[in-house]
């Protein structure tokens, strides 16, 4: 035979070399992943839900914003500033500010808008209130925007798909609708609709049909394009614009700077009682709102992720176990240590690329269903989902990235194999990582968690993300102190399994401590998951009776009487002549400005002003303070002098408020402080609210009208019947709509179950992850013990108590990690709500579910179960002579 | 030629508080082209020596060259490839992979040298007929016999031309039909290939192939023995020769020396 010496000429480092060694390691990674299916399969599994839900939830997060800021965009068309009054948002302003905008240098054309909502007539009975995260909307309003006929095109681009566009004449009653908006109403082109006005009914010609863009945005479609003087009559808003859209000269829109300056000098000349914008602030007012609810989804998601990645880190260590002759065989055949880590990295990056490429695609079909519950909750319609590319990429590299660093671990554990592991005729157990001190480490990460999050004060910027990272950090800490827990749990356990599988049941649990290291990774898993469900449940269930017992006590009286249109305080005077009537408080609405200067703290908020009549209010409705030692009576007697707010904890957070400081808003007449009479708990508006006295609305941002009306019954009136009474009454007269408090505190429930909904189902991705883990361990369980079982077999254990020894083993596990699981799930639960307060400035009491524990803790031994049917059934089939003979 | 040497060669471990001299100040060398066979009872430090000999594990003190390479100064990584292209190794328990074929367990150690297989097909092809498998070279481990997956890792040892093959017990996990087999597939290869061996084992009559026969004792060589190649007289020879070793190492220091 010729001798050929296989090696001979070939310089050792050739990128040649290099690359058929790689190639070569590639096949063995792909035979080894293949070798075992089952596992693979559920380790991919772990990464595509991870990188699946993240993916979902970014893209509906993105879609959200995008929407939003479309609309914005659309409606301002190309104008490069607008002008609105600095008081309340939507506020009137004369119209003798166009001249002087007019005149200042540089702008090429100044659009007055004017806007307000209405109703159809036709629709005036159907109106009602609806409630989302964002705050309260009507359910079917119509948006009625006057523009110049004659040159908002310069600024607006109308996309006209029927007839004609409106007259030049500013005061002609004709209308432009959308075509959606129109086939949904049944409204046709030359034909009149019958609008509500502030003196009645009044008709509008449809000269022309526009698509859903553009202006045609707005209102989700229902807005009606009207003259400017058209809109200023029926809105009751003579001589008054709602805003201004200037266009600059061509040279000024290029150029940033300038673009700034122009800002600056027309805020200057036009003084405290305007303010300048750029059109996207408009919907980052919007976009700030939701950020908080985005917050949390993006964060649970993160948790998922987390999760999946602790699979990874299991699985890989099990491989390394169940691979350790070979391995070792490896290295004796010459492969040196650093090629051991690139072979266990190659197998982690087909796996991550694999998990990732099913996540992206499962991700985009979550995202659907997940933007449709959003967009429910926070009343915004997303468009059709943009799958981004960046995004696609991102997902892809977070799977990559996630699984190659759990993998990192144990691949650098493998380089450590002695080649003499090879000779071994079994395989060494692997320790766990850090040996038997992990639970020294694991200790002081859970102290570091804890100073982060209770003693460490950061500064109010860095708090939130320095929560998340803390929150990981102490789940990482639990689970390396867990493995010390196996052999003490386990003493006690192994009576209970024998209690409920006999005697197999002993064997089963004492089967825990054998590769302890494996058995407390999967332990850690499972209470990952655990933890996350019992952390989501405390806060959703603390913020819930929160919000309950908010609407019970706060949201008084027993009907609300509301109109589309402006309604007058006499008629709440004509209510209270009502005979079943009680008592009558009005209520005006208004969004307002912090004032730019003289707060803690500069941020574009709006805030939501509520004006009552504290002589009235007290009778039918209190307040929930923060400080449980105040009470209404006194704080409304405070409201009554005037200059007086009583904040929400969000508000009183956000500008570090207390009794007695001041608060500073925008008014018509500058700006105005305002004392803090008191702090209260209100889930409004994301929280932003401040109550105040109608009548300092009145002095301050000139609103007399009412939105609402709060009626109290006398005794024995039933709310449902006095609700249609009344609106039988007063319904066609004055369109008022009237609901029971109890319909409307059942939507705000409704709403708050919804949005916590969401999180539920994040929080059980993580414990379908942990599911595969414990599949996964006790797969290889089974498969270390082959002969173990064979000799058992042997003995006369037949295979049902074969099956049952596996089963409680793993319910020794789950025991375990349930328990563990709701320990560090009731820490966690302050933690979220602690986050909760920092991201939306809620401050949300502690409440423990003790329904939540028990839950959780059936979960986890549910899923322990369910999870063992399979490595039982395996156990169970292990035939007798090629067990005993396994290598 | 000397192709392996071994000189004043020491291994200590820890056991607890314990500390264990798995061989004592072993000289030991190898010609090239020589079947060597090293024997010794259960804890005489004959599989300690074989893994010092491959550089898979480290001495205590002493030398180790092989093939002109000095194992003792060389880091983990050159050990490495010394042995990736030196050493031939045979194990017990086989230790084939179980997701290859036997065609590519053969040719795994050129793959993890970065060769290409297809350009070693014919030595490839040549020692499976060598080892009588070409028709079951598509085969995995677990499809073929004791004796198939140990002429595979016969075949794989050989693959790379090494200066030399470390067999530790080949034959231990075979029935004696299958071992005979295996032994003589071995002694063919050190007649015809040149190929040098060294054998660990505990059987007389596996000894009885080598040339040469060197006995361990308590870590210490105690004895050697060449063959003559009549294999009954030989394995009469070894087996007194191993039951003097045994009573001499049951005999105290003063006893010995006297």
């Amino acid at each position: 035979m010729r001798c050929l010496h296989p090696s001979s000429n070939i310089p050792e480092h050739t990128t040649q070399r290099m690359v058929s060694t790689l190639s070569s390691f590639y096949t063995l990674a792909l035979r080894n992943l293949s070798s075992r299916p089952v596992r693979t399969l559920l380790t991919a599994l772990g990464i595509m839900l991870g990188v699946a839900v993240v993916l979902a939830v970014s893209m509906t997060n993105d879609g959200t914003l995008a929407s939003i800021h479309h609309i914005f965009d659309e409606a301002a068309g190309s104008a490069d500033l607008m002008i609105t009054s600095s008081g309340a948002i939507g506020e009137s302003f004369t119209d003798g500010v166009l001249p002087r905008v007019r005149r200042v240098a540089g702008i090429q054309l100044a659009l007055p808008v004017v806007s307000g909502r209405t109703l159809l007539a036709s629709e005036a009975d159907k109106w009602g209130l609806e409630v989302s995260v964002g705050g309260t909307h009507t359910a079917n309003d119509l948006l009625l925007f006057g523009i110049d006929p004659a040159h908002d095109r310069q600024v607006r681009d109308y996309d006209l798909v029927a007839g004609s566009f409106l007259p030049a004449e500013l005061d002609s009653y004709s209308v432009l609708l959308v075509k959606e908006y129109a086939e949904d109403k049944k409204l046709s082109l030359g034909k009149d609709i019958t609008v509500l006005s502030a003196t009645g009914q009044e008709k509008l010609r449809v000269v022309g049909l526009i698509a859903k863009s553009g202006p045609g945005l707005q209102n989700n479609g229902a807005v009606a394009i009207i003259p400017l003087k058209t809109a200023q009559t029926l809105l009751d808003m003579h001589g008054e614009l709602t805003q201004v859209d200037v266009l600059a000269a061509p040279e000024i829109a290029v150029a940033p700077r300038k673009l700034e300056a122009l800002k600056e000098t027309l805020a200057n000349i036009l003084g405290d009682g305007y303010q300048v914008l750029y059109p996207a602030a408009r919907g980052q007012i919007v976009t700030r709102m939701l950020a908080s609810y985005q917050t949390g989804l993006s964060f649970f998601s993160a948790v998922a992720l987390f999760v999946g990645a602790f699979l990874i880190y299991n699985t890989f260590t099990m491989t390394i176990v169940e691979r350790t002759r070979a391995i070792g065989m490896l290295q004796v055949l010459g492969t040196t240590r650093r090629q051991i880590i690139v072979l266990v990295l190659i197998e982690a990056a087909i796996l991550g690329i694999l998990g990732s490429l099913a996540g992206i695609g499962f991700g985009v079909l979550l995202a659907q269903g997940l933007s449709r519950s959003v967009a429910t909750v926070t009343n915004t319609e997303i468009r059709a989902l943009r799958i981004p590319l960046d995004g696609l990429a991102w997902s892809l590299l977070i799977g990559l990235g996630v699984t190659l660093t759990s993998a990192l671990l144990p691949a650098w554990r493998a380089r450590s194999i002695s080649p003499l592991e090879a000779l071994r005729s079994y395989a060494r157990p692997l320790g766990a990582p850090l040996g038997r001190t992990g639970w020294v480490w694991g200790s002081l990460l859970m102290l570091l968690a804890y100073l982060a999050l209770y003693r460490i004060p950061f500064r109010p910027e860095v708090q939130v993300p320095i929560g998340m990272v803390s929150v990981f950090v102490l789940l990482l800490g639990a689970t390396l102190v867990v493995p010390i827990t196996i052999g003490p749990a386990e003493r006690v356990l192994h009576w209970v399994m024998r209690t409920f599988y006999g005697g197999v049941g002993q064997l089963g649990a004492a089967n825990i401590r054998r590769a302890w290291a494996r058995t407390a990774l999967t332990v850690g898993t499972l209470m990952v998951g655990i933890a996350m469900i019992i952390g989501i449940q405390t806060m959703t269930h603390s913020f819930e009776l929160d919000i309950n017992h908010w609407v019970q006590t706060a949201i008084g009286g027993d009907l609300y009487v509301r109109s589309p249109l402006p309604m007058r305080e006499e008629f709440g005077m004509r209510l209270l002549s009502d005979p079943a009537v009680a008592g009558v408080s009005p209520i005006t609405y208004q969004q307002v400005q912090p004032a730019r200067h003289g707060n803690h703290g500069t941020f574009s908020d709006t805030i939501l002003f509520v004006g009552i009549d504290p002589q009235t209010y007290g009778r039918i409705a209190s307040f929930v303070f923060e400080d449980s030692r105040q009470d209404s009576t006194q704080a409304l007697m405070e409201l009554a002098k005037g200059g007086r707010l009583l904040v929400s904890a969000t508000v009183a957070d956000r500008y570090a408020l207390q009794m007695g400081d001041i608060l500073a808003l925008e008014t018509r007449r500058g700006v105005v402080q305002f004392q803090v009479a008191g702090v209260v708990v209100d889930f409004s508006s994301q929280g932003y609210v401040v109550n105040g006295s109608r009548a300092d609305l009145a002095r301050y941002f000139g609103e007399r009208t009412v939105d609402q009306f709060i009626v109290r019954l006398k005794p024995g009136y039933d709310p449902r019947v006095e609700a249609k009474r009344l609106e039988d009454h007063y319904g066609k007269s004055r369109h008022i709509a009237v609901e029971t408090a109890a319909d409307f505190r059942a939507k705000v429930t409704r709403l708050a179950a919804q949005a916590f909904a969401l999180f539920d189902v994040l929080g059980l991705t993580g414990v379908v992850i942990a599911a595969l883990g414990v599949i996964n361990t006790l797969l290889m369980n089974v498969f270390e013990r082959q002969r173990e079982i064979g000799g058992l077999r042997s003995l006369g254990m037949t295979r049902g108590q074969v099956a049952r020894m596996i089963l409680a083993e793993s319910g020794a596990i789950g025991i375990i990690g349930g328990l563990f699981g709701v320990f560090f799930g009731l820490f966690l639960a302050r933690v979220f709500l602690l986050g909760v307060q920092e991201i939306g400035g809620y401050t949300v009491s502690y409440h423990l579910p003790p329904q939540a524990l028990l839950v959780s803790w059936a979960i986890a031994l549910a899923v322990s179960q369910l999870a063992a049917l399979y490595p039982a059934w395996k156990a169970a089939q292990v035939r007798i002579v090629e067990a005993i003979q396994h290598e | 030629m000397t192709i392996l040497e071994a000189r004043r060669v020491s291994k200590q471990y820890r056991m607890g508080e314990v500390t264990v001299h798995a061989l004592h100040e072993v000289d030991f060398t190898v010609a090239k082209g020589e079947f060597v066979a090293i024997m010794g009872p259960s804890g005489s430090g004959k599989s300690t020596l074989l893994h010092l000999l491959g550089g898979l594990d480290s001495v205590s003190d002493g030398e180790i060259t092989l093939a002109g390479h000095r194992l003792t100064q060389l880091n983990d990584n050159q050990v490495t490839l010394v042995r990736r292209r030196n050493i031939g190794f045979i194990f017990q328990f086989f230790n084939l992979l179980p997701m290859l074929s036997a065609e590519e367990n053969i040719a795994l150690p050129l793959l993890i040298d970065g060769q290409n297989p297809n350009a070693h097909r014919e030595r490839i092809d040549h020692l499976l007929q060598l080892v009588g498998l070409v028709d079951r070279r598509h085969h995995k481990p677990d499809q073929l016999s004791g004796g198939e997956q140990q002429r595979v890792a016969i075949a794989r040892a050989l693959v790379t031309n090494p200066a030399i093959v470390l067999a530790d017990e080949p034959t231990g996990n075979l029935d004696s039909k299958t071992g005979e087999e295996i032994l003589h597939l071995l002694r063919w290869s050190c007649d015809e290939l040149h190929q040098t061996i060294v054998m660990v084992t505990h059987d007389a009559r596996a000894a009885s192939f080598a040339d040469r026969v060197v006995f361990l004792m308590d870590g210490r060589v105690v004895g050697e023995l060449n063959t003559t190649g009549d294999r009954n007289a030989d394995i009469r020879a070894i087996q007194r020769r191993l039951r003097e070793s045994e009573e001499h190492a049951m005999l105290t220091p003063e006893q010995q020396h006297s």
